[in-house]
């Protein structure tokens, strides 16, 4: 980092280092921000609100040593700018919307303002202050999430810092909202941001390669690890020594890291004590979801040789196979409200020893899956839809209060349905109606079809 | 499956305050605003723990005078932190608490987070010169690795010596120096703490380690900023006023423009100039013409007021 030079201008008539209170600064579109309050500061910048032409906005402001040169300043500037003209790829993105002039050594940019519902993943990860709601809530919260990057990557962006403090999500209902996007670029362009260490892939902590697509997606799978077994996939006895140091960071996250549940090295299983709920967790999931993290920490997909990983790493399109599969496996029990991870009518909660109410299956093109009130089929589980429609909701399951296993398929499609009864007779569903889930009734919708057996 | 709710398992940093409780630290009334400072710090470093994923922080006080010893016990966590206020009395036992530091810098003892830890945070404050061997007890702490790794600061009140406890951080660009007459050392304890763990907490960026000379650069610009944006905001409300121009932004100025308007002046530590603040506070309204809202002229003109007092309408927007 550069160090700091005592060379404060002159900022809004006024000596100051950083703006204050009531200033009021033009932005490119000139427009006026005038701060009204701190509302945070980080590593590279403070955060300010501002009203900005009459509505209340967040205004990131960056320190001046943020940049090592004016060149980088000038190349993170402009990066910013195209960001802003060409708009968010989602509404998951907390997308800058425009930006001050460069003035005093430093810029800002304009955001929306993110609403309180919305909690920081590492907040969430320890649970203090806030915590997901459910299992499945937290399976939603990855969803929203892989599918947001989906759209990101797809849109010729990637991100180059994933990491637990830029993610934000409704530990209620698993939204999600990603801030700080001004480090996301168009592929081939680097914003001389690395990373935060635990999260950068291998290849980018030995400073072989600089952010990408690829190594963005080794940083979302550990952060999907994470957010389902509360434990950092790369961290086991072999890599907990007693100080973590700067050395010891390259080795067990880049030089030689190893998968705490790789099959074929067990040298680095959880700690005990530490790391026995996520045991206990991997024990549990349904051997797709392991393979996929497997395949993500395996050792060929984290050693990048000759310009080419040995394994590849699963692309978002993947990961929403998976998790949307395993998404609609975690049935809660009537009985005692235990969350469990169900893949046949044969289940019996773990917690209270209850049979769990499970009667029928739904048989979908690859796969079939129990009924259970709360399940949420959605399009990109069905069929290959628009980026943007992938996680729309195509049925959801109802039951009915005091009669288990009289469970309903309500189509909230927005389509009608082509069916045939269980009696072989022709039958339409148009949106908003229900069907039993009665063995035999066979459905189509959007080219795909399912079956109730 | 296992019930769900819980909590990621997150390394430990210790921060160690090494705080010196000769008598010399009551006679200036320092002893005070170093209790004050430990008892404000705990909910911000709370609130910092809290937040972060990569480590949980814990705190160990070790008070020296006549001998040495550790403030509740040992190292506390923050949800359960008790705390009873330093007493000062005695000599300068430094050396006295380098070799106690060095015994429980071992992960038989304090470093024992299960999850592993992260090189601690060591603070030490001292207003004087050590009166026992300094030397020999610092030459068994460097040989501990901890040590080594640990980003360790002084603060060197009023009359300490520089020298001796840059020989302890092994640097005198990590000695921060603070006159308790004039400065807020209190704040500036606080704010060392308080960087100092949150940086020294969260894993980096790659291969590179928190500098400790970045953490007391970091604080010193801190201060710097603090004393600046006071500065100014007092500057802003005077010109507010609508009835002086405050041009140089200096305390002093500020301060004669006080006098001025017969406001004497008080206890003003830097660099929060409290007493500057409560004092322009105090005047409440303006004598002369009130100009509205913090952007001047704008608010001024919305709220139907006059705006003939202030000289330049553009004066908060310039350059902007």
């Amino acid at each position: 980092m550069v160090k700091y030079k005592n060379n404060h201008k002159f900022f809004g008539g006024i000596f100051m280092a950083k703006p204050y209170t009531g200033v009021s600064i033009e932005t490119r579109d000139f427009r006026k921000a005038r701060i009204i309050k701190e509302l945070g500061s980080g590593g590279q910048g403070t955060v300010y609100l501002v009203d900005y032409d009459g509505k209340k906005m967040a205004l990131k402001w960056y320190h001046e040593t943020t940049f090592k040169s004016i060149e980088q300043r000038q190349q993170f500037y402009d990066n910013l700018c195209k960001n802003i003209d060409n708009g968010p790829p989602s509404d998951d993105f907390l997308w800058p919307k425009d930006i001050t002039n460069i003035t005093h050594g430093s810029f800002g940019y304009i955001m929306d303002l993110r609403p309180d519902r919305f909690k920081e993943l590492s907040v969430l990860l320890v649970g203090r202050k806030a915590r997901f709601k459910s299992f499945r809530v937290t399976v939603d919260a990855m969803l929203n999430l892989v599918n947001a990057f989906r759209i990101l990557h797809n849109s010729g962006y990637s991100y180059q810092d994933l990491n637990d403090g830029n993610f934000f999500f409704d530990p209620d209902t698993g939204e999600c909202l990603i801030c700080d996007n001004d480090n996301a670029a168009y592929e081939g362009n680097v914003t001389g941001i690395l990373g935060k260490q635990r999260y950068m892939a291998p290849e980018v902590v030995l400073g072989q390669k600089m952010p990408d697509k690829y190594t963005d997606r080794f940083s979302m799978s550990v952060i999907l690890f994470m957010m389902l077994m509360y434990l950092h996939p790369l961290e086991g006895e072999y890599s907990t020594p007693a100080c973590m140091t700067a050395e010891n960071e390259r080795e067990f996250y880049g030089r030689a890291p190893i998968f705490v549940f790789d099959p074929e090295d067990g040298s680095n299983p959880p700690v005990k004590g530490v790391g026995d709920h996520a045991a206990a967790i991997w024990s549990e999931l349904p051997e797709y979801l392991r393979k996929a993290y497997i395949r993500s920490f395996t050792k060929g997909s984290m050693t990048f040789e000759n310009g080419g990983y040995k394994g590849a790493r699963l692309v978002e399109r993947e990961w929403l196979d998976v998790l949307l599969r395993f998404r609609n496996t975690i049935c809660r029990c009537p009985s005692c409200g235990n969350e469990e991870f169900v893949s046949s009518t044969d289940a019996v909660c773990a917690a209270c020893g209850d049979e769990l109410p499970l009667f029928r299956e739904i048989k979908l093109k690859k796969y079939s899956m129990p009924v259970y009130p709360g399940m949420l089929v959605r399009k990109a589980q069905l069929y290959e839809c628009p980026e943007r429609e992938a996680l729309d909701p195509v049925f959801e399951v109802v039951g009915t209060e005091g009669f288990p296993g009289r469970d309903y398929i309500v189509n909230v499609s927005g389509e009608t349905w082509r069916c045939i009864t269980s009696s072989g007779a022709e039958r339409l569903l148009a949106p908003g109606e229900r069907m039993p889930a009665k063995a035999g009734i066979k459905a189509s919708v959007f080219g795909a079809e399912f079956e109730i057996i | 499956m296992p019930a769900f709710g819980t909590s990621i398992p997150r390394k430990v940093m210790t921060l160690f305050l090494l705080v010196d409780c000769s008598g010399s630290m009551a006679v200036s009334g320092n002893i005070g605003k170093v209790n004050g400072a430990i008892e404000e710090m705990i909910p911000l470093l709370r609130n910092i723990s809290d937040e972060n994923a990569d480590a949980e922080i814990r705190i160990g006080v070790l008070a020296f005078s006549s001998g040495c010893r550790w403030i509740g016990g040992g190292v506390q966590d923050l949800d359960h932190f008790q705390w009873t206020d330093m007493k000062a009395s005695g000599l300068t036992d430094m050396g006295a608490a380098f070799r106690e530091l060095e015994n429980r810098l071992s992960r038989k003892e304090f470093m024992d987070g299960a999850a592993g830890n992260y090189a601690p945070v060591i603070i030490l404050l001292s207003d004087g010169e050590p009166t026992d061997d300094y030397r020999s007890g610092l030459a068994v702490l460097q040989h501990n690795n901890w040590y080594r790794e640990a980003q360790k600061i002084a603060i060197a009140v009023d009359k300490a010596s520089i020298q001796t406890l840059s020989e302890f951080t092994g640097n005198i660009e990590t000695v921060l120096s603070c006159n308790g007459q004039k400065e807020d050392l209190k704040h500036l304890i606080v704010n060392v703490a308080t960087v100092s763990s949150k940086m020294q907490s969260r894993s980096q960026t790659a291969g590179t380690k928190v500098d400790e000379k970045e953490i007391a650069d970091q604080i010193r610009r801190q201060q710097e900023d603090k004393k600046k944006q006071v500065i100014s905001e007092l500057a802003h409300m005077i010109k507010e006023r609508g009835e002086a121009s405050v041009d140089g932004n200096t305390a002093a100025e500020i301060e004669s423009y006080l006098a001025k308007v017969g406001v004497p002046s008080g206890n003003d530590l830097e660099p929060t100039y409290k007493g500057l603040v409560a004092h322009l506070k105090s005047l409440g309204g303006s004598t002369g013409t009130p100009a509205g809202g913090a952007n001047g002229t704008a608010a001024a003109s919305a709220s139907g007021k006059t705006k003939a007092k202030v000289a330049d309408p553009f004066a908060d927007d310039n350059d902007w």
